[in-house]
């Protein structure tokens, strides 16, 4: 099932373009900081929210063409969407909460879903009962119960540590590969874009719109053979003729020397761009 | 970070390694880097970017050396911290600085209008365009 987006959306103080064509088993990633209106754009794809012109059209079909004044409703889009912050009904059980999300009852089906998020010994447990990783992979389930025919992922692994996260990151691109669903996914981690992402729109908020593969967009800086990471300044503080830096980039932090004019040129809470060099690069198991 | 505008040369690329050369007022300087190949032709002009704390420096040095970016200059000020020493050359006309640690900086008996020569691995040289 393809789907083709041609969206305006008008954001606070500028217009963002969106215009792509993901094939069936696709996965887009819009990747971008916050409020550069990643989870905006996938609403407009659930139908939660309308652009100001554009038109959305799944496997063919419009679901959205405000030329025609056209809007399919989101219960006949057949969408499955996954928050960051779960979103499990509390007083169901985990395979309640399948049950319910399911357009027809099938106890089979839902042990499918269940084998393949790996949550069948959670079955009859509440969501009370589970950890941050196994809630996040109820709602996946959830959502694959309802037998989508796309997929939305908003910052759905952002609230689990590192480990986590690169656990549920492998079971995802597993079960994104066995279902063939094609998928939009929100998210700012490029390790995650890269690993689920077959396509990516790179959104930002004073430049055009990149589009590309992940290697394409992520491994691209305008310092050559330099890996840009998206970081956030924590701390500026002298040292010496130096004046040391961190910077939170995920839920690491990364510690550099500058020299006291880039330093004063950098301000706590901005968010900036870190160029590695990837042949200095020293890497270990973790 | 130093910054010198410079104009591409050459550019060899093999299994996922670029080697980049090029000129700035007649000094051919080295970049290697890792990736894929940018779409620069000869006589593109870039931009020379590599960090202060990755300059190292030389008295009288002799023999070979495998770096490739060996840089005669003057040294014009320095500016002592207790364990680091930020020392600035004059190149093409504008400031460039090195971060060395001031132990080194005291045995190579550095001071204004020592001439000296400044180094940087291919490795550590950034290429901007």
């Amino acid at each position: 099932m393809s789907l083709q987006i041609e969206i305006s959306l008008a954001l606070p103080g500028r217009i963002l373009d969106i215009h792509t064509d993901l094939p069936k088993g696709g996965c887009l990633a819009l990747y971008g900081p916050s409020g550069v209106g990643k989870t905006t754009l996938l609403r407009v794809l659930a139908g939660l929210q309308q652009p100001q012109r554009g038109s959305v059209l799944f496997d063919g079909k419009p679901w959205l063409d405000t030329d025609q004044r056209l809007l399919v409703p989101p219960r006949s889009r057949r969408v499955g969407f996954v928050f960051q912050d779960f979103a499990l009904f509390p007083n169901m059980t985990v395979e309640g909460n399948l049950a319910f999300a399911q357009p027809r009852p099938d106890a089979a089906r839902r042990a499918y879903w269940l084998a393949l998020t790996g949550m069948t010994a959670y079955a009859q447990r509440s969501p009370r009962e589970l950890s941050g990783g196994q809630m996040q992979r109820v709602a996946l389930a959830r959502a694959l119960a309802s037998e989508p025919q796309l997929l939305l992922l908003d910052e759905a692994l952002s609230a689990l540590d590192s480990r986590l996260r690169a656990d549920l990151q492998d079971a995802l691109a597993d079960i994104l590969a066995e279902t063939h669903l094609t998928t939009v996914l929100v998210s700012h981690d490029p390790g995650e874009v890269f690993r689920l992402a077959t396509q990516v729109a790179h959104l930002q908020p004073d430049a055009p719109t990149r589009y590309g593969t992940p290697r394409e967009v992520l491994l691209k800086t305008n310092t050559l053979g330099r890996y840009a990471l998206a970081g956030q300044v924590l701390l500026i503080e002298p040292a010496g003729v130096q004046a040391r830096v961190v910077i939170a980039i995920g839920i690491e932090t990364l510690t550099t020397l500058l020299n006291h004019d880039e330093a004063a040129a950098l301000k706590v809470g901005q968010r900036v761009s870190v160029a590695l060099n990837g042949a200095s690069a020293m890497v270990s198991a973790a | 970070m130093n910054r010198i505008p410079a104009r591409l040369l050459t550019l060899e690329h093999e299994h996922g390694v670029t080697l980049i050369e090029a000129e700035a007022q007649g000094q051919v300087f080295s970049a290697m880097l890792v990736g894929d190949p940018p779409d620069l032709a000869s006589g593109a002009p870039v931009t020379l970017a590599f960090k202060e704390t990755e300059v190292a420096i030389a008295r009288n040095l002799g023999g070979e050396i495998s770096l490739r970016n060996r840089i005669p200059g003057t040294v014009l000020a320095l500016e002592e911290g207790n364990l680091l020493t930020r020392v600035r050359f004059a190149f093409a006309g504008q400031d460039v600085h090195a971060v060395i640690t001031t132990g080194s900086a005291c045995r190579l008996a550095l001071a204004p209008g020592v001439a000296v020569e400044w180094l940087v691995k291919a490795n550590e040289m950034g290429i901007e365009c």
